[in-house]
């Protein structure tokens, strides 16, 4: 993964618990680097291995790091680090997800070792939205809602999502149902 | 096959296309030009919306069409700040000019102020990667910009705490070359750190433990991680040789570091206290052992004393056993003066302070010096402004010049200067280190007697002040000089300093606390009660029954009714049925000192005279017997003074403090 996801972790962690506690992941996770630097690509173990040091440090299951993540990658990463890219990706919940997979190859051309995911998604009713959600890596479906709620906040719109299937093995489709209500306009 | 594209390709394809007719007319408008400008619509002419940017032509169909292998730069009159960059492609058969293009932004912010997104651009628009690829570079340099300002902070802490350490650190190549070194080594060596980089680190110390560091260093186990530990001695930027504790760590496999890491500390002030304290520590443990050891020889002479001086007085004068019995007492004497000087050493010895002016006591001691020295010590005294009083025992401060003087003399073989400087000197210090105890802040009188004798090693110096060691050979010095100069210096609240080296001379100074004026020093009368002379009764305790015996026989003949008692509860039991007029008391004795015992009797029969007598006590409860304003007898005493000092006391000429 970039650096930029590895950056999110960290802000995340000392965000809510300090450098200390960040200090501790790290040396827990056996991660000996000062920062990270977000264009550079880095082994997918080390993400984990500071997801795993966190669960255990922080005392929280993995997917709820994960959920929070997701939540805190939207909410501060992107919104903080890239907020033109964002406002351009689309202007309301269904806009963006159904933008994703377009942002994502636009993406690309910058960071050509990037694996994204792909987002597939279908009004099926009115406030009511099926995600298909496909990757290569396993176990990140947590991620997913806490982005997809995150994306709720940002727009300002209540969002409920939940699992319906979850994938088994790498680039089998999870999906998700995706129900939002109407988006707060500001007075 | 032929084939064209068809109207809806062509608006999806180039959202921002539009067609012109030969009359300049809009054909076709693409949606999201007309989603800009909803009234941009085909019919209307193209001059009412658009305006020709570049090329620099005529925005005409045939400067157009001849031009049409260009980049075009159009702008829209009616959205502030829309340019439209493409070409302009000639249709001859249906006499139709095409304009593909697109927006031309430079980056999302100016995308959004257009109210356009990434959504606007058809997918095989690379102006949208090229933004995204834009925003992410700026991301990651601002990234960077945090992690310099991070990284130059981080830089900026270490500094501050290494160079706030009084330790010295840094990494040496694997020959021993300053790589760096903090900035602490400036303070050794009077050089900023970075000129000293590529200096060989071994130049700066002792040959002997240069070669030392040498020899680890090239030694082929000496691997990875492995340490080195030693002190090593460097001369400073003031050409004082410090000590320094000196760590090696091999970290040369090591990326980050790359060298010898090395660590300094100076240790030499440490060492020096360390040094100062063992000697306070000998030099006291010496004294208590000199001091018990006066004691019963005290005790032995006393006992020798009276009764040489009883068979003295028995006998003839001009007799042989006279004579005889003068000369045991003469050596008897001796001996005494002898155990004096120890007691002085140990510090046990009263001493008779008055405020007098050392300036006035050297300047009547000088005939008497020079005498003593003889012609080929020439004397001469250096006084540096006026010098104040301070407050002392004359006689014991005499001493101390004459031991120093007579050192200085023996120091020098073949004669030599002696210069012995005054000066008063006022110190701020929180405490200077000296031999004996550390000297507290305040005026000081110094008095410095100079030589440019043979000087003294620094292990001769560490012991000079021991009783009874001497350099002098067998039969030319007691080894008692110094050691009363000690005490008595001491005894003083002063301090000794010495500047020695072998071949150098000697500088000794000693310390004496200033004080401001001269309070005369008021002698209390004392009051002459007139007692009878019925027979008196005397109580001796004294643990040694040798002395009770002398004391016994001295006192009965002389007429008082004796009772003698080797412990103080005997003597306490005695007291309870017995009257007695004086106690005779030693101060030390086991089971109750003489003090408590005095302490006992006073609180049950106050009108008991005291006489106490010692020959070595230790300093708390010669204290006690002071705060007491009891009399005291030092022994070895005569048994004329005895007989004086009982006098004395039963007279009421010395008063005692009724417990």
């Amino acid at each position: 993964m970039y650096g930029l996801v590895n950056q999110a972790v960290q802000g995340m962690v000392i965000a809510g618990f300090g450098e200390d506690v960040w200090d501790r992941i790290k040396r827990d996770a056996g991660v000996d680097l000062e920062a990270f630097i977000s264009m550079e690509s880095y082994d997918d173990s080390i993400t984990y291995s500071l997801v795993k040091s966190g669960s255990a440090i922080l005392n929280m299951p993995p997917e709820a790091i994960l959920r929070a993540f997701g939540e805190y990658w939207v909410l501060e990463t992107a919104a903080e680090g890239y907020p033109e890219l964002m406002q351009a990706a689309g202007s309301t919940l269904s806009e963006f997800i159904g933008n994703l997979d377009q942002l994502h190859s636009r993406v690309l051309m910058t960071f050509p070792e990037l694996r994204p995911p792909s987002f597939k998604c279908k009004e099926v009713n009115p406030g009511e939205l099926s995600v298909t959600y496909i990757s290569d890596r396993v176990g990140l479906e947590p991620m997913v809602v806490g982005l997809i709620e995150g994306l709720g906040k940002h727009f300002k719109t209540p969002v409920e999502v939940s699992m319906v299937n979850t994938s088994a093995e790498p680039s089998a489709p999870a999906e998700f149902l995706v129900r939002y209500g109407a988006t707060e306009r500001p007075e | 096959m032929d084939f064209s594209l068809s109207k809806d390709l062509l608006r999806a394809a180039f959202p921002f296309h539009f067609v012109l007719d030969e009359t300049m007319s809009l054909v076709d408008v693409g949606p999201g030009l007309q989603g800009l400008n909803a009234e941009m619509v085909p019919g209307s002419p193209a001059s009412d919306w658009l305006t020709l940017q570049r090329p620099a032509i005529g925005f005409d169909f045939h400067s157009l069409t001849e031009n049409s292998g260009l980049a075009f730069m159009i702008g829209c009159r009616a959205v502030d700040g829309l340019v439209l960059r493409g070409q302009v492609l000639h249709d001859p058969k249906q006499r139709v000019l095409f304009f593909l293009g697109g927006p031309r932004v430079a980056n999302f912010a100016e995308m959004r102020d257009l109210g356009l997104g990434l959504r606007d651009l058809p997918p095989h628009d690379s102006m949208g990667d090229m933004l995204v690829l834009l925003e992410t570079k700026q991301a990651a340099l601002v990234d960077a910009q945090k992690l310099t300002e991070k990284l130059t902070m981080r830089r900026k802490w270490f500094q501050a705490l290494i160079g706030a350490s009084n330790d010295v650190v840094g990494v040496l190549d694997t020959h021993g070359r300053v790589q760096y070194l903090s900035p602490g080594i400036e303070r050794l060596r009077g050089i900023p750190s970075e000129r000293l980089v590529g200096e060989l680190f071994l130049d700066w110390i002792h040959e002997e433990e240069a070669a030392a560091i040498s020899a680890v260093l090239n030694d082929g186990n000496w691997g990875p991680d492995a340490g080195h530990h030693q002190l090593v001695h460097l001369k400073d930027s003031h050409g004082i040789i410090r000590t320094l504790d000196l760590s090696l760590r091999n970290m040369a496999d090591d990326q980050h570091v790359g060298g010898i890491v090395i660590n300094l500390s100076d240790v030499t002030d440490r060492l020096e206290l360390r040094q100062q304290l063992l000697q306070v520590q000998r030099l006291d443990t010496l004294g208590q052992l000199a001091g018990g050891i006066a004691h019963d020889f005290n005790n032995l002479l006393f006992v020798i004393i009276s009764y040489a001086a009883l068979l003295k007085n028995a006998a003839e004068p001009g007799g042989s056993d006279y004579d005889d019995l003068d000369e045991i007492l003469k050596a008897a004497n001796d001996a005494a003066d002898l155990t004096r000087q120890i007691l002085t050493f140990s510090r046990k010895q009263d001493v008779d302070s008055s405020v007098l002016s050392l300036r006035t006591v050297i300047d009547e001691m000088m005939q008497m010096l020079g005498r003593l020295v003889g012609d080929q010590y020439p004397l001469r005294t250096r006084t540096e402004g006026s010098i104040g009083l301070t407050s002392g025992d004359e006689a014991q401060l005499r001493q101390v010049i004459i031991n120093i003087v007579v050192n200085a003399r023996d120091s020098m073989p073949d004669g030599g200067e002696i210069l012995i400087d005054l000066e008063d000197v006022e110190t701020n210090k929180p405490s200077l280190d000296c031999i004996g105890s550390p000297l507290p802040p305040g005026a000081y009188i110094v008095c410095t007697v100079t030589d440019n004798g043979t000087g003294m090693s620094k292990e001769v110096l560490d012991r000079a002040f021991e009783p009874f060691y001497t350099t002098k050979g067998r039969g030319k010095g007691t080894g008692l000089g110094l050691a009363t100069v000690y005490g008595m210096v001491a005894e003083h609240g002063g301090g000794i300093f010495v500047d020695t080296a072998v071949g150098r001379g000697t500088q000794f100074s000693f310390w004496l606390p200033s004080c401001d004026s001269a309070e005369p020093t008021v002698i209390e009368p004392s009051s002459s009660k007139v007692s009878g002379r019925e027979i008196e009764r005397i109580l001796v305790v004294d643990d040694s029954k040798a002395i009770l015996k002398v004391v016994e026989r001295v006192l009965g003949e002389r007429g008082y009714d004796i009772t003698t008692k080797s412990r103080p509860i005997e003597a306490l039991e005695l007291l309870q049925h017995e009257q007695v007029d004086l106690m005779l008391v030693d101060i030390l004795m086991p089971e109750m000192n003489g003090m408590q015992l005095v302490e006992k009797a006073l609180a049950q029969y106050p009108d008991i005279k005291v006489l106490m007598m010692t020959g070595y006590s230790t300093t708390g409860i010669l204290k006690q017997v002071d705060e007491a304003e009891l009399p005291v007898l030092w022994k070895p005493f005569t048994p004329s003074a005895l007989l004086e000092k009982v006098r004395e006391v039963l007279d009421g000429k010395v008063e005692q403090t009724p417990g």
